[in-house]
């Protein structure tokens, strides 16, 4: 009789360990798999090639952005002219940045040339993201390189970008 | 009273076995939170020709030197 109510008991503990050790899996898997991947990184790398493949194409800075020498009255129209879009119906703010300074080669201390799309709020983010990486703030990519128009006139473009997209991102 | 001891000694081993499976799930959940917070791809895991730092750049400069390339010290400067 006594060894029939053990065994019960211990059937019972059995199931309880089961038990546990199932809700154990279950939490740790949905730790690990419900946090999302942080790509930010890549993305704004993406942005930054993109941006540089519309400004400056074959070693030629692109001629609706300056021509001759001078600043096209097309570059207003920078986005749509690079296929790009920063605003999306998934967020209220934009959740992008790109900048783009041109300088001449003879004045490098002063822009020639700038042209600023997206969220500015950004910039700040991306100046403390310099020092050390924070994950909840945006990711920030610099760049620059060297370009030239159709009068083979010298210019250095230096190009920001930034994709917040926390929420997505960062858990 | 022997038996007694035994059974004392029977749940004391159940006991602790408890605790243990305890510990060590307990272990693997902190471990995965932990690792949870660190799920980053940066451009250094990727495979593709991303993975060269602004390779795109330059490469664009490279191009931009065959059709003007005076001054390659200083805009060398300039883009470092």
């Amino acid at each position: 009789m006594l060894n029939k109510k053990s065994g019960k008991l211990l059937s019972l503990y059995w199931f309880a360990i089961i038990t546990l050790t199932a809700g154990g899996v279950f939490v740790m898997v949905y730790l690990f798999y419900g946090a999302p991947y942080d790509v930010r990184e890549i993305e704004s790398h993406i942005l930054m090639n993109q941006v540089a493949d519309c400004v400056s194409y074959l070693g030629r800075i692109n001629p609706d952005l300056i021509s001759g020498g001078v600043v096209s009255s097309n570059s207003e129209n920078f986005l749509e002219s690079c296929h790009l879009n920063f605003s999306s119906i998934e967020w209220e703010r934009e959740q992008f940045y790109a900048e783009v300074t041109f300088y001449q080669l003879a004045d490098l201390d002063n822009s020639f040339f700038e042209i600023k799309k997206g969220n500015s709020d950004f910039v700040s983010e991306c100046n403390i993201q310099g020092k050390e990486k924070y994950n909840n703030l945006v990711q920030c990519r610099e760049g620059s390189f060297y370009s030239v128009d159709e009068l083979n006139n010298q210019y250095i473009i230096k190009i920001l970008t930034a994709v917040r997209k926390t929420e997505k991102n960062v858990k | 009273m022997l038996n007694k001891k035994a059974q004392i000694g029977h749940t004391l081993t159940w006991v602790l076995a408890t605790i243990i499976i305890i510990f060590v799930l307990l272990i693997f959940i902190f471990a995965s939170a932990g690792l949870s917070k660190i799920k980053f791809i940066g451009v250094g895991e990727l495979k593709s020709g991303l993975n060269e730092e602004s390779s795109i750049l330059e490469e664009k400069t490279n191009i931009a030197y065959e059709l003007n390339n005076a001054n390659k010290e200083i805009i060398k400067e300039a883009i470092k």
